[in-house]
Formats: structure tokens, C-alpha cells, sequence
């Protein structure tokens, strides 16, 4: 496993749940750190265990003192991407559907470890990706000029 | 607009980490957990190939020798396992023959870990090879075969590894030689020496594998004791 390539997929899964940098980079640091910390695991489970330990940091942050929860209703912190028309798109995808595109096609976990991280079985995350790109696809086309 | 455009504007669109905070944060980590057998495994892959091929070929020529005159495969497997222990021990100083100790050093993994991973990637390879021509060439005795072919085979390691540390560079590797072909000659010797193979004698092998063992150890320790020695900072 290439450390340094994981730390970069956990970071994009940290920014999009938190849609902040700064805070991306400190609780994927943390995440890596207990890795570190945590001691050896069994080979092939690391990124699941990686993604397991980043999610749960990433739920923390919304329940520390002070810090507001996101109702169920609204949608998550808003994406710091340059593509306007992409984040538009994005936000129009649920909290589910952006996670199954960002583990998909931005770090291009397969299929067998997003459906294990997921709890979804692996026909539902073919099916659920694919309707998403569709979504996707039908947003960017009415934007295009 | 097509899937596949959409799929590659997804790829460019997600930031990545600050690369600078990131070389920061490795920096100050200590290297990622690897497990024993992992490391070993991995650390295998950096054995010169030539060492597993000289391992190999002397393997393989003493289960031919063997099988060709059967009434002396013992000997003769004994006297050609320190060729394998050669290439054992050679492995132990390439940092040191090509110059790459300091570079190895500043890896993260640090060359005491590395040097130890690595022995024991060959050791455990030959410890199987050995039991693998003792199970094919014994005739009668497995522990006995086994016996014959680890004395000469650690007395190498141990001179060999003895001659590493203190001869460095090429000339440490013409000793080693120098050290596996005396070994072989002993064992070649040995044979002219009446029924020294014969079951009578065997406590005597028993004895002189518990020394050789009880060396061949020291000699390790010393090996990774001296890489920690070189440590810097």
C-alpha cells in the first residue's frame, strides 16, 4: 500500500464531507496518525480501516460542543471546487451518491472495497454509481452553453 | 457530454492535500506499521538476484550429486551447502560493497531493520532448502541428514559473516569465499576420516552444530549491532 496515495484519497473523502481544507487536513492527519499508532493490520484491510477511522473523525467534528448539526434535511458543507458547474452538479446528488462518485471515480477505489466500506452489496454500488454519473451527466448537459 | 467526460472532469476536479504539509506531517511519523512477515516478504524482493540464483544452483546441484552417487550424498551435499551459506553472508555486506550504507540508513525503514529482514529472508529460504535435500538424500535418518548439512553450512555463515564485518568492501567477499571453500574442504577432508559419517559418531555432529549454532548467533548479533553502531543523528 502506497501511504502517501492513501493519504491524498483520504483527504479528498475528508474534504468533501467537511467541505473545508484546513479541517480536511487535520483530521486526516489524525486519521493517519492513529493508523500509525494502531500498530500492524491484516494486509488488504487497511484503506477500509483508513476510510472506517476517517468517517468517524469526520462525524466528531459535527458533534464537538459549539458546532452546529447539520440538519437531515439540508445539504452537506459546500465543496471548494474551482469547476462551478461540477460542484453545482455535485450538490444536486445526495450525501450517498456523492460519496459512491467520489470513491469511484476521484480515487478510484474498487468496486469490492467501496460496497465493504459502504455496507452495500457490490450490484448496488454498481447500479447507485452508475445512476449517479447519469444524474451528473443530465446536470452538466442543461448547463452547457 | 459523455460519461467518460464527466468521468474525467470528477478526477481533476477534487483538490488534493497541501503537498507541503503533507512531507511535514510524514516527516515527524515514524515508519507505517508493517507486520514481521510482511516486511520479510518485502525486503525478500530487494535480495540480489544473483544471491538467490547462486542458492538455487547449489541446491540443485547437490540434489543431482546426491541422487547421481547415492553411497556419498551426505558428504557431498555437506560439502557443498557453505557455497549457499557464501551467498548468505555475501548478502549481509552489499550495502557496504557498492557504498549504499549511508543511503540505507536515512531510509525510513533504517538498515538495522533492513539488514535483519533480509538475512532472514535467506536464512528461512535456505533453512527450507536444507530440510527439503535432508528429507530427499537421507537415507534413514532425516535428523541426521540435517544435521550433517547445517554444521558446514553455519560455519560458514558465522566466518563469513565474521569476515564481512571486520574486511570491508570486495575484499570482504574474497574472504567469505575464501571462508566457504575451507568449509568445504574440511567437510571434503572429513570424508577420508574413517566412519566420521557413521551413526556412532553423531553426538560429536550434535556438538559441533550446538557450537556452530551458539556462534553462528553471536555472529548475527554482532552484524546487527554494528549497523546500529553506524546509526547517525
Amino acid at each position: 500500500m502506497d501511504i502517501e496515495q492513501q493519504y491524498d484519497k483520504i483527504y479528498r473523502y475528508c474534504l468533501r464531507r467537511l467541505g473545508d481544507r484546513s479541517l480536511a487536513e487535520d483530521v486526516t492527519q489524525e486519521t493517519f496518525a492513529r493508523f500509525f499508532a494502531a500498530g500492524p493490520r491484516r494486509p488488504g484491510y487497511e484503506l477500509r480501516w483508513l476510510y472506517a477511522v476517517a468517517g468517524n473523525l469526520c462525524a466528531d467534528q459535527f458533534r464537538r460542543p459549539g458546532t452546529d448539526t447539520l440538519p437531515a434535511d439540508l445539504p452537506g458543507p459546500e465543496l471548494p471546487l474551482e469547476d462551478i458547474a461540477l460542484r453545482q452538479a455535485l450538490a444536486g446528488l445526495t450525501e450517498t451518491e456523492q460519496e459512491l462518485v467520489l470513491m469511484r471515480y476521484v480515487n478510484q477505489e474498487p468496486v469490492r472495497a467501496i460496497a465493504a466500506h459502504m455496507g452495500m452489496s457490490r450490484f448496488a454500488v454498481y447500479r447507485r454509481t452508475a445512476a449517479a454519473l447519469e444524474k451528473l451527466r443530465r446536470a452538466l448537459k442543461e448547463d452547457e452553453p | 457530454m459523455t460519461k467518460r467526460d464527466v468521468k474525467r472532469r470528477l478526477a481533476g476536479a477534487f483538490p488534493g492535500p497541501d503537498p507541503a504539509k503533507k512531507r511535514a506531517f510524514f516527516r515527524q511519523m515514524p515508519a507505517p506499521p508493517v507486520s514481521h512477515g510482511r516486511m520479510l516478504l518485502e525486503q525478500a524482493g530487494y535480495v540480489s538476484p544473483a544471491t538467490w540464483a547462486v542458492s538455487l544452483a547449489v541446491f540443485a546441484a547437490a540434489l543431482v550429486l546426491g541422487r547421481l552417487i547415492p553411497a556419498d550424498a551426505l558428504w557431498v551435499t555437506a560439502a557443498l551447502t557453505p557455497f549457499a551459506a557464501l551467498a548468505a553472508a555475501a548478502e549481509s555486506g552489499r550495502p557496504a560493497l557498492y557504498g549504499m550504507e549511508e543511503l540505507e540508513l536515512s531510509s525510513r525503514l533504517g538498515l538495522r531493520s533492513v539488514a535483519l529482514a533480509r538475512m532472514g529472508a535467506v536464512g528461512l529460504c535456505h533453512l527450507a532448502l536444507l530440510a527439503a535435500l535432508a528429507a530427499a538424500l537421507a537415507d534413514g535418518s532425516f535428523l541426521r541428514a540435517g544435521v550433517y548439512f547445517l554444521t558446514p553450512y553455519l560455519l560458514t555463515d558465522l566466518l563469513g559473516l565474521a569476515a564481512v564485518r571486520r574486511v570491508r568492501g570486495r575484499e570482504g567477499l574474497y574472504v567469505c569465499a575464501g571462508a566457504a571453500v575451507l568449509t568445504a574442504g574440511l567437510a571434503l577432508g572429513l570424508h577420508g576420516v574413517r566412519d566420521v559419517y557413521a551413526p556412532s559418531n553423531f553426538r560429536w555432529w550434535l556438538l559441533a552444530l550446538a557450537a556452530a549454532l551458539a556462534l553462528a548467533g553471536r555472529e548475527y548479533q554482532k552484524t546487527i549491532k554494528k549497523t546500529e553502531e553506524l546509526s547517525w543523528n
